[in-house]
């Protein structure tokens, strides 16, 4: 499978916070999606596929190449959407479009007015006077009009409305379908990866938890509920630490769901995990740290 | 480059009609002191630099701008291109500006600018530029390296320092009595214009005034080289 971005033990240490070892690729035609906690490493992977930082080990291609070394020639062919999306806030929608225009030898100006116009975005408007719903629009609008080979959206979908929410999953299924497009998507909005991710980014504490197709998860994984005596068991038989305690019960993620029934069903509650199921339990602490 | 310095005035569009007639005004408050008619125009020509960083460090655009298609080393070289074409304008207001200045004076102010025209004369000229080549090429590092406001306290402090050691070990008496001594009458600026108009002349006495010049435009070359290459070594250090 052609892969767009790839991630090879990548490490990077800040003050308070570390990510170790992340591997991982993005394959083209595909959208994937970084799911984790906040403070889990979702932003600084994304800064750093940009080559807005760079990793302290491990390697990164985006294209085939190191996005710092790549630089223009790499970032021509991404379209990003940051987490607080900011720019020239007390210009013009359509000035800071003109601006980012200019970058982009690709850029379709006819696509951008469709998109501003499509979202509601009015363009003689002052950056600095959308709401942040708005802002986001403005910034996907910018991400989708130079024809880029692959989107890096962080939490895209914070402060916007269910029913735009609604439209843009759909767009983004739709770009994607023309096999050359590829998207990395994080979020907190598990359902919208449920809907349209192919695969899964699972980060927590700065470590990739998991990497691999949504549906394994969702066809294969179980969460097992139990009382407070099947802690320990519970806690050698989740293999990725994936287990938490609230209210007195236990909770964790099993990868086998059968082999989960098997082993705790008449102990326990075993269902099919979701990716919500996943990322209440990555909010708690880890155990292992504890 | 040509994208980024669209951008730098693009980013000053909504402001354009306020820069003539506000460097015009910043610039008449020397009709009252003209001595310092030459620090008070360099700070309006640098001023203008200094307000397009302002605005990207009160936006946060660092990374924005860097997730776009151009490179570290672009941006950095925009930057001085942008501050340098800044600084040439600002010689040309200098120029115009202090001969509009001077028409309109009259009497005592006339005498005064009479004995400080460094605007009306081509070492003046050229000492404006030199000590604004100075400062951008000296401030830029400390900007991409600490950025904005920590950059710009550590190179004031810094230049503080420079100055206070080289008025310390060389002196201002001997340019600026040369000066005085070629021009005929007393350095009324009195200040760093003068120094640097009698280091001119020192130079170009001593040397002769192409061996001079090649000196001089040499000596600006490699460091303006020296302070790119440690600014570009800086700025893609740095994790935005």
């Amino acid at each position: 499978m052609d892969s767009v971005l790839e991630f090879g033990a990548v490490s990077k240490h800040y003050a308070g916070f570390a990510l170790r070892g992340v591997s991982f690729s993005v394959p083209r035609g595909y959208i994937v999606g970084l799911v984790g906690p906040n403070g889990a490493g979702k932003s600084t992977l994304i800064r750093i596929a940009l080559g807005l930082a760079a990793p302290d080990a491990g390697w990164v291609r985006a294209f085939g190449r190191d996005p710092r070394e790549g630089g223009a020639a790499v970032r021509a062919r991404i379209g990003f959407v940051h987490e607080a999306p900011s720019s020239y806030d007390y210009l013009s929608v359509a000035r800071v479009a003109a601006i980012v225009a200019s970058f982009y030898p690709t850029w379709d100006a006819d696509r951008f007015g469709r998109l501003v116009a499509d979202f509601g975005v009015p363009t003689r408007a002052t950056v600095r006077s959308l709401s942040r719903g708005t802002r986001t629009k403005f910034a996907l609008a910018l991400a989708l009009s130079h024809d880029a080979e692959l989107l890096l959206l962080d939490e895209p979908t914070g402060g916007l409305d269910p029913v735009f929410r609604d439209s843009l999953l759909d767009r983004l299924s739709g770009i994607i379908s023309d096999g050359r497009t590829s998207v990395l998507f994080s979020t907190q909005i598990t359902t919208d990866l449920e809907r349209i991710a192919d695969f899964i980014l699972l980060v927590r504490d700065g470590r990739l938890l998991y990497s691999g197709p949504k549906d394994d998860i969702l066809d294969r994984w179980a969460v097992v509920r139990a009382g407070p005596e099947l802690s320990a068991e519970l806690a050698a038989a989740a293999p990725r630490g994936l287990v938490t305690t609230r209210q007195g019960n236990v909770e964790a993620i099993l990868e086998d769901i059968d082999e989960a029934t098997c082993r705790f069903g008449g102990r326990a509650v075993v269902e099919s995990a979701t990716l919500e199921d996943l990322l209440l339990i990555c909010r708690e602490p880890s155990r292992r740290e504890n | 480059m040509r994208h980024l310095l669209a951008r730098d005035l693009r980013l000053l569009a909504p402001y354009w009609w306020l820069i003539v007639p506000g460097h015009l005004l910043w610039c008449a408050q020397s009709f009252l002191t003209p001595e310092l008619y030459f620090w008070m125009s360099l700070a309006a020509a640098l001023g203008w630099t200094v307000a397009i960083l302002a605005i990207e460090w009160s936006l946060d655009t660092d990374r924005f701008v860097a997730s776009l298609p151009v490179t570290r080393a672009t941006s950095v070289r925009a930057r001085y291109a942008s501050a340098l074409g800044g600084l040439a304008l600002g010689a040309l207001l200098y120029n115009l500006y202090g001969r509009a200045i001077m028409a309109v004076a009259g009497g005592e102010r006339l005498e005064r600018w009479h004995d400080s025209p460094a605007f009306a004369s081509a070492d003046g000229i050229v000492a404006f530029l030199v000590v604004g080549y100075v400062l951008v090429v000296g401030f830029l590092p400390f900007h991409f390296r600490f950025g904005l406001p920590l950059g710009a306290s550590l190179f004031s402090a810094s230049a503080g320092v420079v100055a206070f050691a080289s008025v310390a070990v060389a002196g201002l008496d001997g340019p600026a009595g040369h000066a005085a001594a070629v021009s005929g009458g007393a350095p009324a600026g009195g200040g760093v214009s003068e120094v640097i108009r009698g280091w001119f002349s020192l130079m170009f006495d001593a040397w002769g005034s192409g061996v001079a010049a090649a000196m001089l435009v040499a000596a600006a070359v490699t460091l303006g080289l020296v302070s790119v290459w440690l600014s570009v070594r800086f700025y893609e250090g740095r994790d935005l």
